[in-house]
């Protein structure tokens, strides 16, 4: 595959030009898988708010945003960015992800540990996330549009000292968990083949 | 020494607390002291000083309180930034009906922040332009993972904070303590715990148990939350005091027990039960106990349980083999026994039960079969039916029916029948003599006694009642006349199809004072009409005899043969009643039978008196008139009851003999007890020394005489 072939610079402009059939699939595989962990990870907030208690999910609750060190939200800005540099976005999001849900995992198993599936569900979450960023590195490989260099290590999951701290950031971390695979979802469409441009 | 210490809040003008505390010095040594505030410490600043009395009274003139020292701040939250929002305390530990109070610190002098317990807004009281506090009273559990406690600034959402305060369960007094022990060997204590008071985020872990002994002054940790095993040892101490303590973070407790080692002796269930010398109606259950010592003695009770339900049940004292007699047990029963043993001397707690099963073997039937019989109207065919046995009186699986027919008449012919179990009937094919029929049930184990049943030859065109009776909800009610005679009972019978094989024929014996029944059967159909008859059972044997002139030929003879006359002769002159009488040319008695069918060649004369004698003449007639009478032909009627007679006249012919034998014997001993010889002055010594009185006397009236 040629470079030229391969490139993603503007995908818009080569609408007509017809993707390897194994990328194609590989694009529509990637996608699906995120249209799916979409759902999932909608599930695994409101499932995550249930078992922390009142006020966390009434509906007006608003925590405190703590922050998450090593990952932010995805910011509308970033909507006008090659697709390219938006998938990488994606990918390092997904990289970053994984670490974070094991300590919410942990911390929840200290707080609930009569909560088996809510514990099954952020370690599924983690695994999911990893191999969801390695899906769309493998995709921008493909296309020649990978990251440069090598990946920055993701930095340690944050810790929250007390209690309730903790299930604050639970709750940030879930909240950008659905945020960052919604983001990639979106950002695949426009890769496959027929769908949006 | 004494120290007094004061503490302030916000300012060191405002003393919120003065408290002493005592405690014995050394030089130089750190004394430790802490104090609780009930406001978190985050929320305001917080000063103390103190000061010190020598309480001694072996220094009094140090007996002065020293100068107070200066005040220590005590700044917990120091600087926040302007859109700081603080909720304290974090993640408290407090017990369930405490008071609690929470505190936030605002960055912002500001009055609209709102705060949340549980999704409820809570009022507090400002302290200052920053602080706030809330006071919880009587906070409730509501989970292990703990209450929220949330408080956000209203205009701006993103300012926010919480905390979360894990309320713990109240630690329960243990209850239900107590120990005992199966071998000598080991103590088993247990107890109720109560609630567990672990909460999540290892805030709490559940509460510990620890055994203390007073007396060996030894302690163990219980690992387990409700029971504790504690070594006997082998200095033979009798009397232990225990004390069980619990305790979590917030809370300890203890319960104690003072008690008798060999009063707490809860054996271990008996071993190697085992069932010897099964019986039809006994068997020996055995059984070993685990020796605690030679002088255990333990009492165990057995329990027989059979068909589900127990039977009986019996105490027994064992030292280390039990045995017992089961008795009164039914034959062909499965039965279930069971022991179990407490110490006899302090009884604590029983042992598990021990047990087995065992089953009695059969055992002969005890009742004769309930038996009944029809006889087809103009054939000597018999049908007999008999009711199963029940469980009661079967004693065991019924194999076959044995019947054995005797002819009366010829008693010398037996007939033997085997039906098989489980029919309940057969017929016999007999002719015009009378039968003894006895009909025997037959298990493995023996036969029932015999049902016995007679049957007369033929009894002849008797006229039988009839009459229409109506069926109730109840069943068919029927009365009838008490017969005359010696009756032994009655028996109903009934079918719905009399003359069908396939008729469901049952029958009902009653008694002999009843005169009325009713009869009811689940088996009775509405609209369908049933056949009843009622048999009175007589204990008396009719006797009768059959004449027969089978070779008299009518046709051959020289007039039309209208029929016969029978003519009976017999000492008492009696006829039976509906039989005419008859009187002879010789002017004696008899009774007369008419057979008005010139083919009837036989007649049987019955209801006559066993052992006797008559005479008969049997003769026919024409439209003219009789035949010639020829002579009186004698015949004696057979004995009643030759061995009911055996029955009786051996035993007291037997006793009679034991009567003449013992009188022979004895028959001095009787002579002088029933009739002594009358005393014959005449023979006595005393008369020999009176006549010698009298003789001299004699002489003496002779000398007088002859001296005049």
């Amino acid at each position: 595959m040629s470079r030229r072939e391969g490139s993603l610079e503007d995908p818009q402009a080569d609408s007509s030009v017809s993707l390897l059939p194994h990328l194609e699939a590989k694009i529509r595989q990637t996608h699906s898988l995120a249209h799916l962990l979409t759902k999932y990870a909608e599930q695994l907030l409101q499932e995550y708010v249930q078992h922390q208690g009142d006020p966390f999910g009434l509906p007006g609750f608003s925590p405190p945003r703590l922050p998450v060190a090593g990952l932010s939200a995805p910011a509308p800005s970033q909507a006008g960015l090659p697709l390219p540099e938006r998938l990488r976005l994606d990918a390092a999001a997904l990289a970053a992800l994984p670490p974070m849900l094991d300590a919410v995992r942990r911390r929840q198993a200290e707080l609930n540990p009569h909560a088996p599936r809510l514990l099954r569900h952020l370690e599924d979450a983690a695994r999911q996330a990893r191999a969801l960023g390695a899906a769309v590195e493998t995709v921008l490989a493909a296309l020649g549009a990978a990251a440069r260099g090598p990946r920055p290590e993701p930095p340690a999951a944050a810790t929250a000292a007390g209690v309730f701290p903790a299930k604050v950031l639970g709750l940030r971390v879930c909240g950008l968990y659905r945020d960052w695979v919604s983001r990639t979802e979106g950002d695949l469409s426009q890769l496959v083949p027929g769908g949006p441009a | 020494m004494v120290f007094q210490i004061q503490i302030s809040r916000t300012e060191t003008s405002n003393v919120i607390w003065v408290g002493n505390y005592s405690t014995t010095v050394k030089w130089n040594e750190t004394v430790h002291w802490s104090w609780e505030s009930k406001l978190p410490l985050e929320c305001a600043a917080h000063f103390v000083r103190i000061r010190s009395v020598v309480d001694d009274a072996k220094f009094p003139e140090l007996n002065f309180w020293s100068s107070w020292s200066s005040w220590q701040a005590v700044h917990v939250q120091d600087f926040l930034g302007q859109d700081a929002l603080f909720v304290f305390p974090k993640d408290k530990l407090v017990e369930e009906g405490s008071n609690v109070t929470i505190c936030y610190i605002s960055g912002n002098i500001q009055n609209n922040i709102s705060c949340y317990l549980e999704g409820e807004q809570i009022h507090g009281e400002q302290l200052d332009a920053h602080v706030s506090t809330f006071e919880l009273k009587n906070v409730p559990f509501i989970r292990k993972r703990g209450t929220n406690i949330y408080c956000e600034e209203n205009q701006r959402n993103a300012i926010s904070d919480g905390t979360v305060l894990f309320v713990s369960k109240v630690l329960e007094e243990p209850k239900d303590f107590s120990c005992e022990t199966r071998d000598f060997k080991t103590l088993s204590c247990t107890w109720d715990p109560g609630t567990d008071t672990a909460l999540a985020w290892s805030k709490q872990p559940s509460q510990s148990y620890t055994l203390f002994e007073s007396f060996s002054g030894k302690k163990k940790h219980c690992e387990e939350k409700n029971r504790c095993n504690w070594q006997i040892t082998q200095d033979s101490q009798e009397i232990y005091n225990f004390t069980l303590i619990t305790e979590n973070y917030l809370r300890k407790r203890s319960v104690n027990l003072l008690f008798n080692l060999t009063h707490r002796v809860h054996p271990m269930s008996p071993f190697n039960v085992q069932f010897e010398n099964v019986s039809a109606t006994d068997a020996v259950i055995t059984w070993k106990v685990h020796s605690t010592g030679d002088y255990f003695t333990f009492l165990c009770q057995v329990e027989l349980h059979g068909e589900g339900k127990m039977i009986q049940q019996h105490n027994v004292s064992v030292k280390v083999n039990g045995k017992y007699l089961l008795n009164e047990l039914q034959p062909n029963t499965d039965y279930v026994a069971q022991v179990r043993c407490a110490d006899a001397n302090h009884f604590w707690k029983w042992s598990e039960w021990s047990g087995g099963d065992f089953t009695t073997p059969e055992a002969a039937p005890s009742e004769a079969p309930d038996v009944w019989r029809t006889m087809k109207s103009g054939s000597h065919n018999v049908t007999l039916f008999w009711k199963p046995l029940s469980k009661f009186h079967a004693n065991g699986k019924i194999r076959f029916y044995n019947v054995v027919v005797e002819n009366l008449d010829k008693p010398s012919r037996l007939e033997h029948h085997s039906i098989p179990a489980p029919a309940n009937g057969t017929e016999l094919t007999l002719d015009q003599c009378s039968y003894r029929i006895r009909v025997t049930a037959s298990n493995s184990a023996g036969t029932s006694p015999a049902a016995v049943m007679v049957v007369s030859a033929d009894p002849g065109n008797k006229e039988v009642e009839e009459e229409r009776i109506k069926g109730t909800e109840d069943g068919f009610s029927m009365s009838w006349k008490p017969q005359s005679g010696d009756v032994m009972g009655y028996v109903v019978e009934w079918c719905d199809r009399p003359q069908n094989p396939l008729c469901d024929f049952q029958w009902k014996n009653l008694g002999p004072n009843t005169t009325s029944t009713v009869i009811s059967s689940d088996a009775f159909r509405p609209g369908v009409r049933y056949n009843f008859r009622i048999y009175g059972l007589s204990t008396k044997r009719i006797a009768y005899f059959t004449l027969s002139w089978k070779n008299y030929s009518t046709k051959s003879q020289p007039a039309f043969i209208k029929g016969y006359r029978v003519y009976l002769k017999s000492k008492a002159g009696q006829c039976h009643p509906g039989v005419e009488k008859a009187v002879l040319s010789d002017n004696t008695v008899c009774c007369q039978y008419k057979i008005d069918n010139p083919e009837q060649k036989t007649f049987t004369v019955e209801n006559l008196q066993p052992e006797s004698f008559y005479e008969f003449l049997v003769t026919p007639y024409t439209s003219v008139g009789e035949g010639p009478r020829g002579t009186f032909t004698k015949v004696r009627t057979p004995d009643e009851y030759p061995s009911m007679l055996l029955r009786v006249i051996l035993p007291v012919s037997f006793c009679v003999m034991l009567l003449v034998l013992g009188c022979h014997l004895k028959s001095q001993w009787m002579k002088d007890k029933c009739y002594p010889d009358i005393p014959d002055p005449y023979k006595s010594s005393v008369l020999s020394l009176i006549k010698s009185k009298v003789n001299a006397g004699k002489l003496y009236v002779h000398h007088m005489a002859i001296e005049d």
